[in-house]
C-alpha cells in the first residue's frame, strides 16, 4: 500500500506539534518606520510577513516556485506603495489585497501556460489516495482545495487560515460582505463533502 | 453553528493549512535585493517626491517657488525695459528731426512683445563704399547675414529686414572694416564694449 502512494504523499505523525498560530503582527512603530523609508524596518516587515504570504500563495497556486515568485513581486510592490498605506486599514489586509491580486494574475498566466503544456499537467496533478488515521496528508489538502473555485479558495484561506475579518476579505476581493460569507460558507460545505468522500473511500478499501 | 464556521471535521484540515512553510532565509534576502535593485529607478525618485508633497510643507514650498519665479520674471522684464530706455535717453540726438517721437512712443509702450515681425527699411548714403552690411542684436551682430543693396543713381545703400517688435541696436559696417552708425537714428553706447550703435524701435 505504501509503495503505491503517489510521490508527493507525506504522512504526518500523530505527535506533530500543535498548529502554528498566526504570527504576531509587526509593531506599529516598525510599520511606520518602514513607511517612512527605513530599510531596516522594511526588512523586518518582510521577515515577519514572508512566511504567511508564502503559505497563502502556495495554497492558491499549488506550486512553491510560483508562490515564491508572487510573494517576491508582492513585496516589491508593497515597497513601492507603502507610502500610500493608511493606518485606518489593517496592514495584513492591505498586504493580502496586493498578494491576492498578484496570485490571480499568476493563475491566469499559469492557466494559459497549461493550455499549451497539458501533458506536463497530467504528470504533476496530485491524487487523493488515502488518509492515515488522525492525519491529513499534503495530497489531500491539495485535493480538497482543488475542489473549490478560485474565489471560494481565496475567501476560505483568508478567513480561516489568515484570520482576516469578513470586511477585510470583502475589501481584498472587491465584493460585498454577504458575498464573502456566501463564498466561505460554500467552501466549508464543499470541503466537508470532500472529507466525507475521502473517509468513505478509505472505509471501502 | 453557522455553516461558514469550522467544525471538528474541518479542524484538522485547517490546522494543517495553518502550518507555515519552511522559511528560506535566502528568499527574504532575494526580496530585499530586488527592492534595492528598483530603488535607483525613477519610481523611487517619484515615490520620494510624492512622499514629500503628501505633507503640507511640500505645498508651501511649491507656493513659495511659484511666487519667487513670478517675482524674478517681473524684475527681469522691468530691468530689461528700463535698461533700454536709460541707454536710449542718454544719447544726444544727432538729427533732432528723426526719431524723437519714436522714443516717446517707447516710453508709453507696454507691449514690447517679440511674437510678431515688422518690415523695417534701413538706408545709408555712401559714395565710396564698395559694400555695406547691417549688423544688430537681431542678427547676432553677424555682418554676413544682411548685406545692403546699392541704388546706383543716388549712391544710397538699402535693405529691408523683418524685425520683431521692440527696441533694437544696430550699425552698418562699410567695406567690411568701418563701423558706422545710422546718421538718421538715435545712438547709444554699449555699456559693456563701449561701441556706439544706432537705435530703432519696431512697433
Amino acid at each position: 500500500m505504501t509503495a503505491a502512494r503517489p510521490r508527493l504523499l507525506r504522512a504526518i505523525p500523530n505527535d506533530r506539534p500543535a498548529p502554528v498560530d498566526i504570527p504576531a503582527a509587526l509593531s506599529r512603530e516598525t510599520l511606520l518606520s518602514a513607511r517612512d523609508g527605513d530599510s531596516v524596518a522594511f526588512a523586518q516587515l518582510v521577515r515577519t510577513y514572508y512566511p504567511r504570504c508564502l503559505r497563502f500563495a502556495q495554497h492558491l497556486l499549488s506550486s512553491r516556485e510560483d508562490a515564491e515568485e508572487c510573494v517576491q513581486d508582492t513585496f516589491v510592490r508593497v515597497h513601492r506603495a507603502l507610502h500610500r498605506y493608511e493606518e485606518r486599514e489593517r496592514f495584513d489586509a492591505w498586504l493580502f489585497r496586493i498578494l491576492a491580486n498578484r496570485c490571480r494574475t499568476a493563475r491566469r498566466r499559469l492557466t494559459r501556460w497549461r493550455l499549451f503544456h497539458s501533458a506536463d499537467l497530467d504528470r504533476v496533478t496530485p491524487i487523493s489516495a488515502s488518509r492515515v488515521d488522525g492525519f491529513v496528508a499534503r495530497d489531500e489538502i491539495w485535493h480538497a482545495l482543488a475542489g473549490l473555485t478560485e474565489e471560494q479558495r481565496e475567501a476560505f484561506l483568508l478567513r480561516h487560515v489568515e484570520g482576516l475579518t469578513y470586511e477585510d476579505i470583502a475589501a481584498v476581493a472587491g465584493i460585498a460582505v454577504t458575498a464573502v460569507r456566501m463564498r466561505v460558507s460554500r467552501a466549508c460545505a464543499r470541503l466537508r463533502e470532500t472529507i466525507t468522500d475521502t473517509d468513505a473511500e478509505r472505509r471501502n478499501r | 453553528m453557522q455553516n461558514d464556521e469550522i467544525d471538528s471535521s474541518l479542524q484538522p484540515l485547517v490546522d494543517r493549512l495553518r502550518e507555515l512553510p519552511e522559511s528560506d532565509p535566502r528568499a527574504v534576502k532575494r526580496v530585499l535585493a530586488r527592492i534595492r535593485q528598483y530603488d535607483g529607478r525613477p519610481n523611487a525618485r517619484r515615490r520620494a517626491l510624492r512622499r514629500y508633497f503628501s505633507r503640507r510643507s511640500g505645498w508651501w514650498a511649491v507656493a513659495a517657488l511659484v511666487l519667487f519665479a513670478a517675482g524674478v520674471t517681473l524684475f527681469a522684464r522691468a530691468a530689461v525695459l528700463s535698461s533700454a530706455y536709460e541707454s536710449a535717453t542718454l544719447i544726444p540726438l544727432v538729427d533732432s528731426g528723426g526719431p524723437t517721437p519714436v522714443l516717446l512712443a517707447a516710453e508709453n509702450d507696454d507691449s514690447l512683445s517679440t511674437d510678431r515681425l515688422v518690415a523695417r527699411k534701413f538706408t545709408i548714403k555712401s559714395l565710396d563704399a564698395r559694400q555695406v552690411a547691417l549688423v544688430g542684436d537681431f542678427n547676432q551682430w553677424n555682418p554676413r547675414r544682411h548685406r545692403l543693396h546699392r541704388d546706383g543713381q543716388t549712391a544710397t545703400w538699402y535693405i529691408t529686414v523683418q524685425l520683431p517688435a521692440g527696441l533694437h541696436k544696430y550699425a552698418f559696417i562699410v567695406n567690411d572694416s568701418v563701423w558706422t552708425t545710422d546718421p538718421s537714428a538715435l545712438r547709444t553706447v554699449d555699456r559693456d564694449f563701449g561701441v556706439t550703435s544706432s537705435l530703432v524701435l519696431v512697433q
